[in-house]
């Protein structure tokens, strides 16, 4: 009973808290009415104290330390509004973070901007998420990033983002909230060890040789080195990656020749849904690794063979969305 | 560079000796510690003195060598051990001094546990109680300036302590957050200092051991006990008179003795039913402010005839005519008194009274019984019988002096008859004693006599040395009238200082004596401040805050008080509050601000920016309507343009020469004004 209660209330207060944070494009600049401020349990262990040091200051007739007291209650009443400083004026921006696969992280990149010189200390928080680091491209600016996990395929967003500060004296949290709209990709896992697609797949001749050679087991790669941030995605070795090893680069030999269509009914060894994309995505990505012009047919689309990042990135978007089999 | 050398090489030690321990929210704490310790640390005993160094060493080297947390049975132990060390020295466990003494020894346990935020939070909590358990020792300027940095100090710490694991800031943000928080935070202590209502204390009555008072008068009168006081230029008590005059002699009554053993004066233990006030309501004559010092003794000394008498304690007016608090007045407190001039009505006596009031033990001071026991012969009046006695005590020419020869028995007979000389207790003694034996119901005054006029705020600083014992007899007609019998042996002691009337000089406090008197106005400046900081901080209650609030024309009942107070204050917080959230965000890029200054100088002439206006049209605009100035307007604007788009990357020094070009606009302005 209580329980439902307590989340009548939440949702309520959710309700009204989005009501208060229009946050269309992921930027928000907190002001007085997206700003919220309680103390903090230090906050009231402190107030305790000085109840407790107020009855003692009577009770022995202490006028100083009447003066005492009423110094560091009125410190307490000054940090309200300084707590609420440290955040007000502070804008936060989302931008849309780089795509990646189901299973992996997605690391959204918050901006935060003073409107002071100097940005103090805050606390960034969302559900399922960690802030991890911290690149400062200005003085009064900071870029944090709040690793989630991305479990499933789809377009995903961050929910519920909380930006909090209990500067100056820990006494008061000042926070705020937004939902930010930016959403982020999340393309199926790609299969580990996905075997070659079907010869039969393969429009031209180079293809067709190539397939071949995959499926008598020959890597078609000479060089690996380590991924840095920045470099494409695509270009990365998912095996090396779904085995548990770090992301590493392929050096390519020149590329094949050749096109292919990957087909949703070459899948059906594959199992159900999410493992059959899981076949196509790694078919997808070995295609473009290789060189190769690809498209893909799915159950009443057809994707036409094609070369290049954006083509990649628009068939993937399209395996993402992919209805899923409960819906 | 070679003056800083020396300082430089302390600082260094200085960090060699704390480590790495400087730079957290530990240094400020542990500061903050030393100096609430550090100032009674003499008021502990050995034992407590020796666990509280001993933890605090320990602390410090495991803090120094970064060691972690301590744990488990080890600081059970040590914790039973500091509960055992402080019941051995006190020898109870629940009052003031072993409660201060235990927090004092747990404060550094607690601390050698300390693992997370929240345990360095009730380590500063402790520390706040430790400093304001300063106050207990004394409310002096010094103790003030020591709790107020000590706790100054645990708000720093507050603020290191209070880091983000995300965003890290440097600790000089924290403390310049933290101290200009403590800056903003003065107005309003102050408003609550004289706003908020006192609660009167005690709630639950000082314990038994709240501080101990000083020398003072005692409760009962033997040879010599008030000449020793004599030598002592303590405060006893300061008046400030609010409205009429006092008398020129001012007799300023304490305990009143009755009981008489042959050797000493005590007052009686029997409680008497209170006579009734005057009932005539004349009204008062003399209204004053009395601030007592502590002492051991409950006794209020208050002008003669003083009617009415309220403090921060309670008070009653007992049967003699004094006034008493209920407890020991073991801290400084202020009093407000009413006293009249006019003679009371005579106060009747019963028989049993009576017999009391003239008994004397059979055996002492022979000689003067009977020279008291001739008086009543040869005079039937009382009247009479005591103009007799003072011939009698005028005729001996008694030598009036603070070292009289040692009297061991009958002391009255030796003051009368051998050494013809003493101090005021020993004419007080001695004409009591005779008074008596003429069949005169007598009782010997304690109190002061005099005072001095403090010159520098004209209150009256009575003196231990002010010390004074004189003679109440009660006549029929008139009821109890004083008798000082020392006027006739120094007849001016009355109205003049002891300084001035006793020829002698040794024993005397040098300030008494005349011919330092520069070094006594130094000490009047010194002690009107004094008193000023004692009636208006350390003894602001809620006497003291009733009285402002009725200065200031405000006169609550209790009730409306509390909740006009509170309310206002509250309203206040909010508006204030309000305000600050609802302006809009200055920047603090000073560059900015001169240039917003600037704006809104000129927009107090009626030269508002537009919106859409560049800071050089702007600049343009106001030099062509102030050509007079035109000067300071580009030296003005033309650093900002300069910062601002010509990639000037000195914008502090830009901003610099703003703001001293917008102080000389403000003067050409001005001036022009003016002519």
């Amino acid at each position: 009973m209580s329980l439902r209660a307590v989340s009548i209330w939440r949702s309520w207060l959710e309700r009204w808290q989005r009501r208060r944070a229009p946050a269309p494009d992921g930027t928000l600049t907190v002001t007085h009415r997206t700003l919220y401020i309680l103390p903090t349990a230090a906050g009231v262990g402190f107030a305790l104290a000085l109840a407790v040091l107020w009855v003692l200051s009577i009770n022995y007739l202490l006028s100083l330390g009447h003066a005492l007291v009423f110094w560091l209650a009125a410190v307490a009443v000054v940090a309200i509004p300084s707590t609420a400083a440290t955040l007000r004026g502070v804008t936060i921006e989302v931008s849309e973070p780089e795509a990646v696969f189901a299973g992996e992280h997605v690391r959204w990149p918050v901006t935060l901007r003073a409107h002071t010189a100097r940005l103090r200390p805050l606390a960034l928080s969302a559900p399922d998420a960690h802030a991890f680091a911290v690149l400062t491209p200005t003085a009064g600016s900071v870029r944090v990033f709040l690793e989630q996990e991305a479990g499933q395929r789809g377009l995903h967003r961050l929910g519920r983002l909380t930006v909090a500060t209990r500067h100056p004296f820990g006494w008061f949290r000042a926070w705020t909230v937004l939902w930010p709209t930016v959403t982020a990709w999340v393309y199926p896992r790609p299969e580990p060890e996905a075997p070659p697609w079907s010869v039969a797949a393969a429009t031209t001749d180079g293809a067709r040789a190539h397939a071949r050679r995959l499926r008598s087991g020959e890597e078609d790669f000479d060089e690996l080195r380590p991924w840095r941030m920045g470099e494409p995605l695509q270009r990365i070795v998912w095996k090396i990656v779904a085995r548990g090893g770090p992301r590493m680069l392929a050096r390519r030999e020149s590329p094949a020749s050749g096109s292919v269509l990957l087909r949703w009914s070459d899948t059906l060894s594959a199992g159900e849904t999410e493992s059959r994309l899981s076949r196509l995505c790694a078919w997808v990505l070995a295609a473009h690794r290789q060189g190769l012009a690809f498209g893909v047919e799915l159950p009443g689309i057809i994707v036409p063979p094609n070369r290049g990042e954006s083509h990649l990135h628009a068939v993937l978007r399209r395996l993402a969305l992919f209805p899923s089999e409960t819906s | 560079m070679s003056e800083s050398a020396p300082i430089a090489r302390l600082l260094r030690g200085l960090n060699r000796l704390t480590g790495r321990l400087a730079g957290t929210a530990a240094a400020p704490l542990a500061l903050a510690l030393v100096l609430a310790l550090g100032s009674q640390f003499a008021e502990f005993p050995l034992g407590i003195q020796a666990g509280v160094a001993l933890l605090a060493f320990v602390w410090f080297l495991r803090r120094r060598r970064e060691m972690g947390a301590l744990g488990g049975w080890r600081l059970w132990l040590t914790g039973v051990a500091c509960a055992l060390v402080v019941r051995w020295q006190y020898g109870y466990w629940f009052g003031q001094e072993p409660g201060v003494a235990l927090v004092a020894l747990l404060v550094w346990l607690k601390w050698l546990e300390a693992r997370t935020e929240r345990d360095e939070r009730t380590v500063a909590v402790l520390t706040l109680f430790l400093l304001t358990a300063v106050f207990l020792r004394g409310q002096t300027p010094l103790h003030a300036l020591v709790a107020f940095s000590g706790a100054g100090l645990v708000l720093l710490a507050c603020a290191r302590l209070t880091v983000s694991p995300i965003l890290p800031a440097p600790l000089a943000l924290a403390d310049r957050d933290a101290g200009r928080a403590m800056l903003w935070a003065l107005p309003l202590a102050l408003l609550l200092f004289v706003l908020v209502p006192r609660v009167p204390g005690p709630l639950w009555g000082l314990p038994a051991d709240a501080r101990a008072g000083r020398t003072g008068m005692s409760e009962t009168l033997e040879a010599g006990s008030i000449a020793s006081l004599a030598r002592s230029d303590e405060i006893a008590f300061v008046i400030e008179v609010l409205e009429g005059e006092l008398p020129a002699a001012r007799y300023w009554r304490g305990p009143v003795l009755e009981v008489y053993d042959g050797r000493s004066w005590k007052p009686s233990p029997w409680r008497m039913p209170n006579p009734a006030l005057d009932a005539t309501q004349r009204p008062a004559q003399v209204r004053y402010r009395s601030l007592q010092e502590p002492s051991d003794l409950p006794w209020i000394f208050t002008l003669e005839r003083t009617h009415a008498l309220s403090g921060a304690v309670e008070v009653e007016r007992t049967s003699t005519g004094s006034w008493r608090a209920r407890r020991p007045l073991l801290q400084r407190t202020l009093f407000t008194g009413e006293a009249r001039s006019a003679e009371p009505l005579p106060e009747t006596l019963t028989p049993t009274a009576i017999r009391a009031l003239t008994f004397l033990p059979p055996q002492a001071n022979p000689r003067t019984r009977e020279a008291g026991e001739a008086i009543a012969r040869e005079h039937l009046q009382p009247e009479a019988r005591l103009e007799a006695i003072a011939d009698f005590f005028r005729k001996r020419q008694l030598r009036y002096t603070l070292t009289p020869p040692p009297m061991e028995r009958d002391s009255a007979d030796q003051v009368l008859f051998d050494t013809r000389a003493g101090f005021c207790e020993h004419f007080a003694d001695a004409f009591a004693v005779m008074a008596r034996a003429a069949g005169i119901p007598a009782r010997i005054v304690l109190g002061y006599l005099g005072g001095e006029r403090n010159p520098a705020n004209g209150t009256w600083v009575i003196r231990q040395a002010d010390a004074h014992s004189w003679v109440e007899v009660w006549l029929a007609r008139r009821g109890w009238v004083r008798v000082d019998p020392t006027t006739f042996a120094q007849p001016e002691r009355a109205e003049r200082p002891l300084g001035e009337v006793l020829g002698e000089r040794e024993g005397l406090p040098l300030l008494l004596r005349p011919e330092w008197r520069w070094a006594w106005r130094l000490r009047a400046q010194l002690e009107a401040w004094e008193y000023g900081w004692n009636v208006w901080v350390a003894g602001f209650d809620a006497e003291r805050q009733r009285r402002l609030w009725q200065n200031l024309g405000w006169r609550p009942d209790r009730a409306l008080g509390w909740a006009l107070a509170a309310t206002g204050i509250a309203l206040t917080l909010a508006a204030l509050l309000a305000w600050w959230l609802q302006r809009p965000p200055t920047s603090r890029d000073p560059l900015e601000r001169q240039w917003h200054r600037f704006c809104r100088l000129m927009a107090r002439r009626g030269l508002a920016r537009a919106p859409s206006e560049g800071p050089l049209d702007y600049g343009q605009r106001v030099m062509r309507r102030f050509p007079q100035a035109s000067g300071e307007i580009e030296a003005l604007f033309r650093p900002y343009l300069q910062a601002r788009y010509g990639g000037d990357p000195t914008a502090d020094a830009a901003a610099a020469a703003m703001r001293q070009a917008l102080r000389q606009l403000r003067r050409r302005l001005r001036q022009e004004k003016s002519v």
